[in-house]
């Protein structure tokens, strides 16, 4: 199967820029990332992965609004491209195959599943 | 809320980070930064700021966008070849200017170069050798009576001492010693078996180990072992030439002497004398073991005297100078400690960098050769810089002074997409060919006046430019440097211009370009002024040594040198014999004759004192006519006759003081030298007054005049009006009585006046750049008349119009030029008066600065700014109104 190679950190930023919907720029991305994922990335890390994603057709950016506690810098609010989208939906269902073709009890059990 | 995040963070983030990226960027490390401060204060946020700017040093972030529009390529050749079009065109339209800036760089670079050249030169001597900088020479000073200063400072030392260091001393692995035993003058050479002679005396006798040390390119024979078997002798490439023409040399025999008849050597080799720079420059060096004083020499176990041996030691590699510096006081203690003690002198013994010898050499006595000094090139430098700056301030006042002409061609570029960055390669680059154009005039200017500033500097220098990769770099250097230094500030201030304003035409000059303009004529006239009174102060301190009464008659005196030995013999029969020529009024005989050094002391003291309390007198041999013929007065006693011995003296006025006798009372008393049983006496049985024998820039010294019937050298009181005859006659009856040897004669006034060679050096070198430091600012004052003259032309119409006149316009222009001039003669003056003094001070007999200098100076100044000026004063007074005017 072909598609762009998505890298699993760029997996959850393009995961969370959807959840956020219209207001998704690097902070409020990576505050998100933290809440969902308990990951503490860095910000420098994270414009790196929108960038990428961006460079790939996966995201797409415009110049929001300014703020005063950014010292009246406006801010990069990115949404998901149509590509991204479709990426996100054949990771998923390539996962999905992946979990459906796992014999029962052959992976070691680690607590109450239910 | 308004704190802020460090400001060097900030910076250092707008610096690496690509422009399309920054405003996102910042902004989210600015709002992640507020809320920290909220949550966690100010120290932390800040520390969290910093480490989040610095995490973003990662390429996405250090990479810049490719911009869509393409930006003018700036160095395209065709703007290149536009750019060198324009500056052609410009010189060409103002072939005025060009030339005055072209002219002016061009004399300032030739100075720059020659100078440049002469200290070039005078680096890197003896660096030739192998291992160089491991060979050094023993220095001695001798402090007399616990006086603080040595008074005796002497590149020599006594002959044991070298042999003993390297003996005692595992750090050195060879010595050497070099005596200077051929140099008075009557050291002859020749082929064994002919009768023609030369007359040479640069030869050394020298140590066998001579070549161990020094390094010597070798044409016939090798250095090793040459100088092992005694009588022997190595001989320079020239004086090989000069003996056997094209044969060859080695192994044939030689005479050599001041007796033809005692000393005959083997050749055992020859070297190239043209190899390398040294402050030893010897023309045949001969074994220390064959004789005569070298066997003295060899011999001598005197540990405190006798210091007349050049002596030098090669160290291990690394070591330290010092190091052995600090054993030599033990080493002479050692050995020497008693006889030291007994001489009454304090004796220091220390090492000399060989490659220091020929610049660090001030106030040693006794060099080998002529030496240079380390200060004297820092004054060439100096001048040579200022020179430079001068020709480079006329450049830039030119050049912003005609400003507004380029004020449009610099609008039109802005305006149509240039930068400022541009604009300034643009005027530096013009100031950088303008520098390129002078160099190229320059080099063959300098090679053509070789001759002539070679004369200035005594020295033999030559311009190969395309053999010496170093001076071609200079050269380049030079230039560069000029062309920077002349173009920036034209080029920053050309390239400010704003468009809007130019273009409008409601430009004007930027009033602080004005000021700076005329803060730098001043500058540059400050710098003609000083070098002006240091001409005069120089050629006045030169009058004044010329002129002062030495205390003795020195016009009209001929010195003949009887030194060698076979015509000392004929001294009386000489004397009779010239004394029979009518022009010849008088014919004293003298061993050290004024001009010449007193080689010869002792300590001397009066009856009950002891040498440690003596005074170091200097000794002179003179017989019973040499007072009678310089016309020196004795104040006290009697001349010496025939019939005294070497135990009857004459002392001078200064040593009658320093003996604390009276003039009076000195007569008829004994004075006496030595210690123990080896007393000396002798008799005072006159006082003659004091006079200058040597340099008026020393202290006169205490001197004690011997007789003997036959000294060294006759002076003849000659009253002649034709020269030629009088030496063909004198030539003639010496060669009767000493066919072997050649007459040798000069003039008493001649050998005066060498003695202050360095300050006429001095002041032809100031002289002449003097003129051109004048010249140079004539130059930038004529074109900035000319410049302003122009500019004026509208309002010398008007005023002339309203009536003004010629008189009256012309006073107006050049008072505006005149009160820089005088500006500069406010600030030139201390300053000179300062420096001259501190020169003048170099001398014990000197004149002062005085104030006509200042006012010769001033004058001087004035009248020549002046005339410069009127020129383009007077055209513009003349021009006729309607020419001027008609044109609005």
């Amino acid at each position: 199967m072909k598609r762009t190679y998505l890298g699993e950190f760029e997996e959850i930023v393009l995961l969370t820029v959807a959840i956020l919907g219209e207001g998704a720029y690097g902070i409020a991305i990576t505050d998100e990332l933290d809440r969902q994922t308990g990951r503490n990335v860095s910000i420098s890390a994270v414009h790196a992965a929108l960038h990428r994603l961006e460079e790939k057709g996966m995201l797409s950016s415009k110049m929001g609004d300014a703020t005063a506690e950014r010292g009246g810098r406006r801010k990069r609010l990115f949404s998901v491209t149509v590509l991204g989208s479709k990426t996100l939906q054949e990771v998923r269902e390539q996962r999905n195959r992946l979990w459906d073709s796992i014999a029962p009890q052959s992976l070691p059990a680690f607590g109450m599943m239910i | 809320m308004n704190t802020k995040p460090p400001r060097w963070a900030e910076r250092l983030l707008e610096f690496f980070c690509a422009p399309h990226l920054l405003e996102e960027v910042q902004g989210d490390l600015h709002e992640r930064y507020q809320r920290q401060v909220a949550l966690f204060g100010e120290e932390i946020a800040r520390r969290q700021y910093v480490w989040n700017v610095l995490s973003f040093i990662r390429p996405f972030a250090l990479k810049r966008k490719k911009t869509e529009f393409s930006t003018t390529f700036l160095y395209s050749p065709t703007m290149l070849i536009n750019y060198l079009k324009i500056a052609f065109r410009n010189l060409v339209l103002h072939k005025m200017f060009s030339s005055l800036n072209i002219l002016g760089l061009t004399v300032g670079t030739v100075c720059c170069l020659y100078i440049l050249l002469y200290v070039k030169d005078q680096f890197g001597y003896d660096n030739y050798h192998k291992d160089a900088e491991n060979i050094y020479r023993l220095r001695t000073n001798i402090l007399h009576n616990g006086g603080d200063q040595p008074m005796f400072n002497s590149a020599t030392s006594s002959p044991i001492i070298a042999p003993t260091m390297k003996k005692d001393f595992p750090e050195v692995v060879e010595y050497t010693r070099v005596l200077n035993f051929f140099t008075a003058k009557n050291n002859l050479l020749g082929v064994e078996g002919k009768t023609e002679t030369f007359i040479d005396d640069k030869g050394f006798l020298v140590d066998s180990t001579f070549f161990n040390v020094f390094t010597y390119q070798f044409v016939e024979g090798a250095p090793e072992h040459s100088l092992d078997a005694p009588y022997t002798v190595v001989l320079s490439k020239t004086i090989a030439e000069k003996l056997f023409g094209q044969e060859k040399a080695i192994n044939k025999r030689i005479k050599v002497g001041n007796n033809l008849n005692t000393t005959t050597l083997t050749v055992t080799g020859v070297y190239d004398d043209s190899f390398g720079k040294s402050h030893l420059r010897p023309s045949f060096l001969v074994s220390l073991n064959s004789g005569g004083l070298g066997e003295f020499a060899r011999n001598n176990t005197e540990w405190g005297g006798n210091n007349f041996i050049y002596s030098y030691v090669k160290l291990k590699p690394n070591v330290n100078p010092e190091s052995v510096n600090a054993k030599m006081p033990a080493l002479l203690q050692r050995y020497g400690g008693k006889r030291i003690a007994e001489l009454g002198m304090k004796k220091v013994v220390f090492l000399q960098k060989m490659t220091d010898i020929h610049l660090y050499s001030k106030g040693i006595t006794n060099q080998t050769d002529k030496v240079s000094d380390i200060s004297f090139l820092y004054i060439l430098l100096t001048i040579a810089a200022f020179i430079q700056l001068i020709a480079c301030i006329n450049f830039v006042n030119l050049t912003t002074a005609r400003s507004v002409r380029r004020a449009k061609e610099v609008g039109v570029r802005k305006a149509v997409g240039a930068f400022r960055s541009v604009l300034i390669g643009q005027f530096l680059g013009e100031s950088m060919l303008i520098a390129f154009i002078s160099i190229f005039l320059a080099l063959p200017i300098v090679k053509l006046l070789l001759p002539f500033l070679n004369s200035l500097t005594d020295s033999t220098l030559a311009l190969n430019i395309t053999q010496n990769l170093d001076i071609l770099l200079i050269t380049v250097l030079v230039a560069v440097a000029t062309g920077l230094l002349a173009g920036i500030y034209p080029a920053l201030y050309l390239s400010s211009f704003k468009p809007v304003s130019v273009l409008k035409g409601t430009f004007k000059f930027n009033p602080a370009s004005v000021v700076l303009r005329k803060g730098l004529v001043v500058f540059q006239f400050s710098i003609a002024i000083v070098l002006i009174i240091g001409v005069l102060v120089i050629s006045k301190q030169l009058d004044f040594m010329q002129n002062k009464d030495l205390g003795f008659d020195k016009k009209q005196k001929v010195v003949v040198s009887v030194s060698n030995e076979n015509a000392q013999k004929h001294f009386t029969a000489l004397k009779n014999e010239l004394l029979t020529q009518h022009q010849i009024k008088n014919i004293g005989g003298v061993r050290y004759y004024p001009s010449q050094q007193f080689l010869q002391d002792m300590l001397v003291f009066k009856s009950g004192g002891t040498m440690d309390k003596g005074v170091l007198i200097k000794n002179n041999v003179v017989d019973e006519g040499f007072f009678k013929t310089l016309g020196i007065q004795l104040i006290a006693g009697r001349n010496f006759t025939p019939a005294d011995t070497n135990n009857q003296v004459i002392l001078s006025e200064k040593s009658v003081k320093d003996l604390n006798l009276t003039v009076e009372t000195a007569v008829g008393t004994q004075v006496f030298t030595g210690a123990g049983d080896n007393i000396e006496a002798f008799n005072v049985i006159g006082v003659h007054k004091a006079y200058i024998n040597n340099s008026l820039k020393d202290e006169m010294t205490p001197v004690m005049t011997h007789y003997s019937s036959q000294p060294e050298y006759m002076v003849l009181d000659v009253q002649a009006d034709n020269y030629e005859s009088l030496f063909a006659n004198v030539e003639k009856i010496w060669k009767k009585l000493i066919p072997t040897v050649p007459l040798q004669y000069s003039f008493l006034d001649d050998d005066l006046q060498k003695q202050y060679s360095e300050e006429k050096t001095l002041r032809k070198i100031i002289n002449s750049f003097t003129l051109i430091a004048i010249l140079l600012s004539c130059l930038g004052l004529f074109g900035l008349a000319m410049f302003t003259a122009e500019q004026r032309t509208k309002e010398i119409g008007v005023r002339k119009v309203l009536g003004a006149s010629v008189v009256g316009i012309t006073t107006l222009l050049s008072k505006e030029f005149l009160k820089p001039v005088l500006v500069a003669l406010a600030i030139a003056s201390p300053l000179s008066y300062y420096a001259m003094n501190k020169w003048l001070e170099g001398f014990v007999y000197r004149t002062e600065v005085g104030w006509e200098s200042f006012a010769v100076a001033g004058i001087a100044i004035v009248a020549i700014s002046l005339f410069t000026v009127s020129y383009q004063t007077l055209k513009a007074a003349l021009v006729n109104p309607v020419t001027t005017l008609k044109s609005e």
